[in-house]
């Protein structure tokens, strides 16, 4: 019997990876925000092999729908201006390249030495039940972390609005 | 339906996280350095919600706080981004390597 969800996780994990990568080497920055967004789906998809179908779901609406076409147009807005399009890559390619690999290294040496906990790998959960314990949760013990995020959203919304618009024409015209 | 070993997920953020490091530090343009640090939020993000998955499927702390690192990294988009117009509008570029002038 074939193991699905391992395939699953494998092709899965073969976008993101493929796609961050893409992301992070790629010259032309158009191309880099669309394979960013294809890194998103494929993290989507590795949260609705985790049962968490409410994430995956908010994952798509807000960074593959929002925070993409935010960066797609700030691609547009500051490249098209000039017509010069910006040199991506820079000259410590080689220093950043041994840093994140020795980060990565060090990260999956200590992932793979640490004995985690695997008591409820087993089990396959409902799949409505996770999206009614996050609602819950939210509203009863995050409550205030909740409200607060509201706010931040509402501040970083005016922040936004103030630091990208042009300055005030001056007075009298 | 057998659910891979919680290594698998931890690797695959590890190598997420590794590859965002790698675009931040080596880009000079700032939204490509802005989308290095978006893929080290879904690494983390993946990271949370595997533990959740893993050990108390009753909580949820880590959907929770998913949630939340989604939102702050909306807002942290919107005002990053922001900043970059910000910034372009008064250099004509966006490279980071030029914009020192607040560096002490």
């Amino acid at each position: 019997m074939i193991p699905w969800l391992h395939v699953a996780v494998a092709v899965l994990a073969g976008i993101t990876l493929g796609a961050a990568v893409l992301t992070v080497t790629l010259r032309n920055l158009y191309h880099c925000a669309l394979s960013l967004a294809l890194c998103l789906i494929g993290v989507a998809g590795l949260y609705v092999v985790l049962s968490a179908e409410f994430i995956a779901a908010a994952q798509v609406l807000i960074y593959v729908g929002a925070v993409t076409v935010l960066i797609i147009f700030a691609v547009m807005m500051t490249e098209r201006i000039t017509g010069v399009r910006g040199e991506a890559a820079s000259q410590q390619r080689g220093m950043a390249f041994l840093a994140a690999a020795a980060l990565a290294a060090c990260l999956i040496s200590i992932v793979q030495a640490t004995a985690w906990p695997t008591v409820l790998a087993q089990t396959s959960s409902d799949p409505s039940s996770t999206t009614l314990t996050l609602g819950r949760e939210l509203l009863t013990t995050y409550l205030i972390p909740f409200e607060v995020a509201s706010v931040v959203l509402l501040a970083a919304l005016v922040g936004a609005v103030v630091l990208a618009k042009e300055d005030a024409p001056r007075e009298g015209s | 339906m057998l659910l891979p070993p919680l290594n698998v997920f931890l690797v695959i953020a590890a190598l997420l996280f590794s590859i965002g490091v790698y675009g931040v530090l080596s880009r000079r343009n700032a939204i490509a350095v802005l989308m290095g640090v978006e893929l080290i939020l879904n690494a983390a993000n993946i990271n949370l919600v595997s533990f959740a998955r893993f050990t108390d499927p009753s909580r949820l702390a880590g959907h929770s706080f998913a949630v939340f690192v989604i939102t702050i990294a909306a807002a942290e988009a919107a005002v990053g981004l922001a900043i970059i117009i910000a910034l372009y509008r008064n250099f004509k570029h966006i490279n980071v390597d030029d914009v020192n002038f607040m560096r002490w």
